[in-house]
């Protein structure tokens, strides 16, 4: 009976990295889900940043020691599949734990999805609120590359004039075609189709 | 702008009448130059009521997409016709001297209008739809201020002086 006991701490012991508070320098990511979270410069607004109005918090995942696929991943498993109002993951914003440490904000480091934490102790007033998060904002770096694809199709090929006609969602974005060309497609959108095609 | 300001820059007295000492050639510049004032005025003023009408499109797209609550999926709130309607009045209410700033809604259920220079340069004033103005702004690296001001007839001078800070 104490064996598994052990096993238990010992499992609890491994998986809690995610539990701790991050270090200052440890990189945290938001994910945009507006056109408007970020400007044409790649400069982020402050809106993605704000606490919740449902929760009084700000949803982020902790991206230590991950490869940038599962970064993403996580941004259409985690982010845009769980909710139905977020058509589209536009991007991400990654800054290191002392950003937020500085506007006297705090983790709440639930894991719960594994990786995910809450930036808490957000002051009542909006203005302040606004503030700390153009503040974070300032320090984050965008990245919207996203490399992880998720898709439906609905795909014809036209033999006679080797067109394909149909419709693709690719991440909750309908990027749907007619009658184009399979060489004009995005190389991306091709390996789906093809992949698609293939099952 | 009226011609007057045109007549005021003319460097030379024009006037209707032949006998102002000036030759023929010279009295058909000042006449070129005063139409030409005219029309750089004019189109200034054409330019800002384009920019104003532009503007006023990119309010009525605004609040017919994010006129529901939890647009962004994330629980930000609806934005409400007052606070476009309060957008509007202070863009007329902006001096000439500003740029117009980008409109975005803001998951506080305010309309923003951002004047952006840098990240570390940037003004953030939110209309809510209250008759209060909300700012926000960095003014240099952790140079920062916010608050509120009442919606006046006029633009606040404390509103101004903000401006004045992210206007090169």
């Amino acid at each position: 009976m104490k064996l598994p006991s052990k096993l238990s701490r010992l499992f609890s012991l491994l998986g809690s990295e995610f539990t701790r508070h991050p270090k200052d320098t440890e990189l945290v990511t938001v994910f945009a889900t507006d056109k408007n979270d970020c400007r044409n410069d790649g400069t982020a607004r402050p809106n993605p940043f704000m606490p919740s109005n449902r929760y009084g918090n700000t949803s982020c995942y902790r991206i230590k020691d991950i490869v940038t696929h599962d970064i993403w991943k996580i941004s259409i498993e985690k982010v845009l599949k769980l909710s139905k109002n977020i058509k589209k993951i536009y991007g991400r914003f990654d800054f290191q734990a002392k950003t937020i440490y500085d506007q006297a904000l705090l983790f709440d480091p639930n894991n719960k999805p594994y990786r995910h934490a809450d930036i808490i102790n957000w002051p009542s007033d909006k203005q302040a609120q606004k503030n700390r998060a153009q503040q974070i904002a300032a320090e984050s770096t965008f990245h919207c590359e996203i490399t992880y694809l998720t898709y439906t199709a609905q795909i014809k090929y036209d033999i006679s004039n080797k067109r394909l006609i149909g419709n693709v969602i690719v991440n909750g974005n309908n990027v749907s075609f007619e009658s184009q060309l399979v060489n004009d497609l995005p190389e991306n959108l091709k390996q789906a189709i093809v992949e698609q095609l293939d099952t | 702008m009226s011609t007057g300001l045109a007549y005021s820059y003319c460097p030379y007295p024009y006037t209707d009448s032949g006998s102002s000492g000036v030759s023929p050639e010279s009295e058909q510049l000042s006449v070129r130059r005063i139409e030409i004032l005219t029309s750089v005025s004019e189109r200034t003023q054409e330019s800002k009521l384009s920019r104003i009408k532009k503007a006023i499109d990119t309010l009525k797209k605004l609040n017919q997409t994010y006129s529901i609550d939890d647009w962004d999926g994330r629980g930000a709130l609806a934005i409400p016709v007052n606070a476009c309607e309060e957008a509007v009045q202070l863009i007329l209410q902006l001096p000439d001297k500003y740029t117009m700033p980008e409109i975005i809604p803001e998951t506080t259920g305010e309309v923003g209008l951002e004047w952006y220079v840098n990240p570390y340069q940037v003004l953030l004033l939110s209309l809510a739809g209250n008759g209060y103005i909300y700012f926000s702004g960095l003014f240099g690296y952790k140079n920062t201020e916010y608050g509120s001001k009442p919606i006046a007839g006029q633009l606040d001078t404390k509103i101004i002086s903000l401006l004045d800070e992210v206007t090169i």
